[in-house]
């Protein structure tokens, strides 16, 4: 079913949306999170539901500006690895047969 | 003892690996093949090369990217790709039975050692790991990743310090 309706303003320029928001609603299973307007050519008004889809928040980290700052810095002067991860790539040799 | 470290397959015991993270025994047991088969990260087992259905630690990697809350013109500009490509580890866990005998050090180098390979063909940035906790974040601080101070349980070496790592 369409979910896009298109409503005519009355002689004073007020549309009613209280049906068709309703019945959006349920085709949804929610309410819409705002919608796109567009006039068509004998004046009356085209709107399309949009719903907000939340960002997928879980695979990207959002950084703080000191800590983006660090981080720049860091990929900018790379350290040297320390004594505790040469040791391990070292144990790592010995220890780890082929794939 | 020698361990081999492998994609995880059929093969191993799942349902026997007990570290001292109920949380990380029960996404191997019950979650890590359906995320290794739609694609969602990749793991890695390492088992003592005679016993192969036996687990004594596992990791997992997926992708990553690290975004700014305020990224200016002029760092955009400087970034030849925004957000940054971060490959993520995101759980390493040994076996208690194993614990103790370097195995969770040689983990982190194997997947270090797969993100430089990785890095090679799609390049990333930065190596991120999540640590569960504060002695995980200790565990990986020890190896040089350092954490961010808003964030400190995530931690972060860049990816020069791996390629560094690994010259030879
Ligand atoms: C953290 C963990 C992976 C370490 O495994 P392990 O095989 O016992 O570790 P290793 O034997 O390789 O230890 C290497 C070194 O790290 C040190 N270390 C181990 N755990 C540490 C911690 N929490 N903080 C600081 N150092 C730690 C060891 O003392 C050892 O140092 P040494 O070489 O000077 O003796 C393991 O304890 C574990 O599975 N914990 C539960 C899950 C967890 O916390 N995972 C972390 C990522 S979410």
């Amino acid at each position: 079913m369409a979910t896009e309706t298109i409503v005519r303003p009355d002689a004073k320029g007020r549309v009613g949306l209280g049906s068709y928001l309703r019945r959006i609603a349920t085709q949804l299973g929610r309410m819409p999170s705002g919608f796109a307007a567009e006039l068509t050519s004998d004046g009356a008004i085209m709107l399309r539901p949009r719903v907000e889809v939340a960002a997928d928040e879980a695979s990207t980290l959002v950084l703080s500006v000191a800590d983006r700052d660090r981080l720049l810095a860091a990929i900018d002067g790379a350290v040297a690895p320390n004594q505790a991860l040469l040791q391990a790539k070292a144990q790592h040799e010995v220890m780890v047969g082929p794939a | 003892m020698i361990w081999t470290i492998r994609r995880l397959d059929g093969v191993a015991d799942r349902a026997s690996f007990q570290s001292t993270s109920n949380e990380l025994n029960s996404w191997l047991a019950k979650q890590a093949n359906q995320a290794q088969k739609k694609r969602l990260a990749s793991v890695f087992i390492a088992s003592p090369v005679d016993q192969p259905t036996c687990i004594a630690g596992y990791y997992s990697l997926a992708p990553w990217q690290i975004a700014f809350e305020q990224a200016p013109v002029k760092v955009t500009k400087r970034l030849p790709r925004y957000p940054l490509a971060t490959a993520l580890l995101a759980r390493l866990a040994v076996d208690q039975s194993f614990q103790g005998q370097g195995l969770g050090g040689v983990l982190l180098i194997d997947a270090l050692k797969r993100i430089h390979l990785a890095a090679q063909s799609v390049p990333v940035q930065v190596a991120l790991v999540h640590a569960k906790d504060d002695a995980a974040a200790a565990f990986y601080r020890r190896y040089g990743f350092e954490p961010f101070a808003d964030e400190p349980l995530h931690l972060f070496m860049a990816m020069g310090t791996v390629e560094q790592l690994f010259a030879d």
